[in-house]
């Protein structure tokens, strides 16, 4: 954050509030300043399963057109990245990104014995878990519990748009915070009674381990964060155009939240509806369309603020699907996949690694050569200054995307 | 041992959803042994739960079915999905076999399992609702044959050409012994065992012997021609299975926090020894005296379903309509049929984050619109207008908090109603109204 939008938040602070609120938001506000880096990153989960392989297509390879007869993109629909490769019709948004060098596309993300159910394969991309390994925390979570050791948990570090916290944000001792308007958290708290029981809380409550100190512990950081973004929700509002659906909203949101000075470390979005089983065409490229539209709005409004160079937006699914379209001009659950990495600064903006090799299949599946859990080991390591060990229990490749 | 009435509405709230204020007075005084036989007594005659319509959805595993029919069914199976979940919140809120309710959500919990035929996830909870109370064994074997169970974790297409071992590993990871119990091998072996168990098209078991793999396997030291079965009388054997049970029942009946390793080995005896005996394993717990003990008393976290159906029982609220209390059920983090994944619903802490937190605290209050106070207040005539605070918190929380605080707060000069609402009110948001 620059010095300027720094002093007109304290500026802010005074000038808008009573004496009375103050002291919380202040402690939130030191907290800021405890972080060296400003630089966060922001997910997006693409849920369903997208089907990568007509997300970034494969446009010269015969064995595409083969295996797809009837969902097969042709030449002239596809936005041609380079000879070989090109992105659905849907995403000129992210084709704009690519050619201003803001976009890395890594193929072949996965892992080994991978899971083919919607739910266990978002629990084992969520939790950065093994396949067959069962974990109760999600990394970011993890990264929150390595964050906050040993001070006051801050919600906000970690913060997903949506009502409801998915496992990923929540860690052992701290959780995130979920929220899809985040400023009218504060104004259904202020209205009850929670604020009396809070300060009474804090001059004469028990704090152990206990699961009531827990309880109250939790309600105390809610409070507090729920101001804390409240009184954020004045600074900036952002008039570019983004996409006027729920995910473009989404997307103004985080921008907002950003461009106030949060000191939000992640952030979290999801979009549904990829489960393309039928029909697949049609409804994949609005669903990319909806995707690539508000993440080059997205890049845009961070741009004029001077916040692009300093986040990172990492698009992921729970799994690709197979390569062979099915009988209803969809496609089923599949393996490895591709990632979007999105950013100002990126090492190697184009494409990260080559694409899928359909030529040499595992039962009709696309092998993984990246790990994902190298992708946030990366993102970990080399952006949020975080030992991936730590977070992922076990070191992996760092890779050279950013 | 006589129980007071906080120790009653402890029992109530363990075993059930949570009872009218009434009804917890009419019994104060009386032993563990007398309540805990009442709860076993009412369990006997129980009620099945019975929304689905059986030769339509048995339908939708036909193969043969034409093309137009099936896309209708499955968007009906859709509909009966959630319509299934309402009904259960709305049975388990209603029930009177709350023991027997509570021990089919704990069992829903632990063979966790989904499917999108409503029927056989229905099939299957009736299952959990008639065994749950009995012997662990029949159980066992039950939910190994069970057609939502053997589709969950891929047993239908477990081959002896290409053996799938996913119910092999979680049968002895989750179901019976527990990590670190049995070697990939065994697993391995397992999963050869159960080749071919799968169900037909009127959803009921069948071993498929085409694909069921006979050859000679070893497993946990036992060689032979084995088969699922087998598996499953090996399994029984260790008293491993016994304390893995044991173990979870108490984490989720007694204490996630804080367990007692040498209650656990003395409950896990006996459960062996009475040949896995559920319903004496668990009317041991609810008549020893550590279970009435302050450490364990409103020290748990309710979950989703326990708040929801807690707020029914303690206020005679009406339940919500389906489409809100669907939303309910998403927005607390637990939606019934639906768990997270084959190891269950993390249950405790996991529960509260900073917005199911903020959300619990401010429910209470859109669930409290059209209640009909008056009622509610008339279970208190007896109490004079200046204890209503502490009576009312003594029945509402079980974690006791500082009354004078809620006092200063209250306006005494309103009519009786009005003053017993406030105080309602002010109560479910203090963050001890999550525990029980």
């Amino acid at each position: 954050m620059n010095r300027s939008r720094r002093d007109f938040l304290k500026h802010s602070v005074f000038a808008s509030t009573g004496t009375l609120m103050v002291p919380n938001f202040l402690k939130a506000f030191s907290a800021l300043e405890s972080f060296e880096s400003p630089k966060r990153i922001v997910i997006v989960q693409l849920s369903g399963g997208n089907d990568g392989l007509n997300t970034v297509v494969p446009f010269r390879n015969d064995l595409y057109y083969n295996l797809r007869p009837k969902i097969g993109l042709p030449k002239s629909k596809i936005l041609g990245l380079n000879d070989e490769m090109g992105l659905n019709p849907g995403l000129l948004g992210l084709k704009r990104l690519y050619d201003d060098g803001m976009l890395s596309i890594i193929n072949n993300v996965g892992y080994p014995n991978p899971e083919r159910s919607h739910f266990r394969a978002m629990d084992i991309w969520q939790t950065a878990s093994d396949s067959d390994e069962y974990l109760t925390t999600g990394w970011v979570g993890r990264f929150l519990d390595a964050t906050c050791e040993g001070v006051p948990a801050v919600p906000h570090y970690a913060m997903e748009i949506d009502y409801v916290l998915d496992m990923a944000l929540k860690g052992q001792d701290t959780k995130g915070i979920a929220a899809l308007v985040p400023h009218k958290l504060f104004l259904t708290l202020r209205d009850g009674y929670i604020g009396k029981i809070i300060e009474d809380y804090k001059k004469n409550g028990k704090k152990d381990a206990s699961n009531v100190s827990y309880l109250y512990k939790t309600m105390v950081e809610t409070y507090s964060s729920a101001e804390y973004l409240y009184r954020l929700s004045k600074i900036y509002k952002s008039n570019f155009p983004y996409p006027a659906t729920s995910f473009g909203r989404q997307l103004r949101t985080i921008s907002e939240l950003i461009n106030s000075g949060s000191v939000t470390k992640v952030y979290y979005v999801p979009l549904q509806g990829f489960d393309t089983h039928n029909g697949q065409q049609p409804r994949q490229e609005k669903l990319l369309k909806t995707l690539g539209d508000g993440l080059k709005v997205f890049v845009d409004d961070l741009k004029k603020n001077g916040t692009l160079d300093d986040t990172l937006v990492m698009t992921f699914s729970e799994f690709g699907r197979r390569v062979k379209e099915n009988a209803s001009a969809g496609t089923d659950h599949g393996t490895a996949n591709n990632i979007f990495v999105v950013g100002g600064k990126l090492r190697k903006p184009g494409f990260y690694n080559a694409g899928p090799d359909l030529a040499n299949l595992e039962n009709g599946d696309l092998k993984f050569s990246v790990d994902f859990r190298e992708v946030y080991a990366t993102m970990l390591n080399k952006w949020l200054g975080m030992d991936e060990e730590v977070v992922l229990g076990k070191s992996f490749t760092n890779l050279s995307f950013i | 041992m006589n129980l007071n009435q906080r120790q009653i509405q402890h029992l109530y709230l363990r075993t059930g959803f949570g009872m009218p204020y009434p009804y917890i007075m009419d019994r104060v005084g009386k032993s563990a042994e007398t309540l805990v036989d009442e709860l076993f007594s009412q369990s006997d005659k129980f009620e099945y739960l019975k929304v689905i319509e059986r030769k339509r959805f048995t339908y939708l595993n036909h193969s043969d079915l034409p093309k137009e029919y099936r896309a209708t069914l499955s968007r009906d199976s859709l509909i009966y999905r959630d319509v299934l979940r309402n009904a259960w919140v709305r049975k388990l809120a209603k029930t009177d076999t709350p023991l027997r309710e509570r021990m089919t959500l704990f069992w829903h919990g632990h063979f966790a399992s989904r499917d999108l035929n409503p029927l056989t996830m229905e099939d299957q909870n009736n299952m959990l609702r008639e065994k749950g109370l009995g012997n662990f064994r029949d159980l066992l074997f039950a939910i190994s044959k069970d057609p939502c169970m053997l589709r969950y974790l891929g047993n239908t297409l477990n081959r002896e050409k290409s053996p799938n071992e996913n119910f092999a590993r979680e049968l002895m990871e989750l179901f019976t012994l527990g990590r670190g119990h049995y070697t990939e091998q065994d697993v391995k072996n397992a999963a050869k065992a159960f080749t071919g168990w799968t169900f037909n098209s009127k959803l009921e078991f069948e071993i498929n012997s085409y694909v069921h793999d006979d050859s000679e396997k070893t497993f946990m030291g036992v060689t032979g021609n084995l088969g699922g079965e087998d598996i499953l009388n090996i399994i029984l054997e260790k008293k491993q299975t016994a304390n893995f049970i044991t173990r979870k029942v108490y984490k989720y009946f007694v204490n996630p926090e804080t367990i007692d390793e040498n209650v656990i080995s003395s409950l896990s005896d006996s459960f062996y020894k009475s040949g896995y005996d559920i319903g004496k394993l668990i009317k041991q717990i609810f008549t020893s005296p550590w279970f009435y003990d302050e450490k364990i008393i409103g020290q748990q976290i309710k979950s989703p379903i326990q708040f929801l159906t807690g707020m029914h029982n303690l206020f005679l609220i009406d339940m919500p309509d389906d489409k809100t209390l669907m939303g309910v059920q998403k927005d607390l983090g637990q939606i019934l049929f639906a768990p997270p994944n084959v190891s269950g619903w993390p249950e405790g802490r996991e529960w509260i984050d900073s917005s199911t937190l903020a959300y619990r605290a401010k429910l209470p209050t859109q669930l409290f619109s059209g209640m009909d106070w008056n009622n509610f207040a008339s279970r208190f005539r007896n109490v004079e207008k200046a204890d209503l605070p502490a009576v009312i918190a003594g029945y509402l929380l079980q974690s006791p908090i500082n009354v004078s605080l809620l006092s200063e707060d209250l306006n005494f000069k309103a009519s009786t109603t009005d003053l017993i609402r406030e105080i309602a009110i002010k109560l479910t948001q203090f963050p001890d109204f999550q525990l029980c």
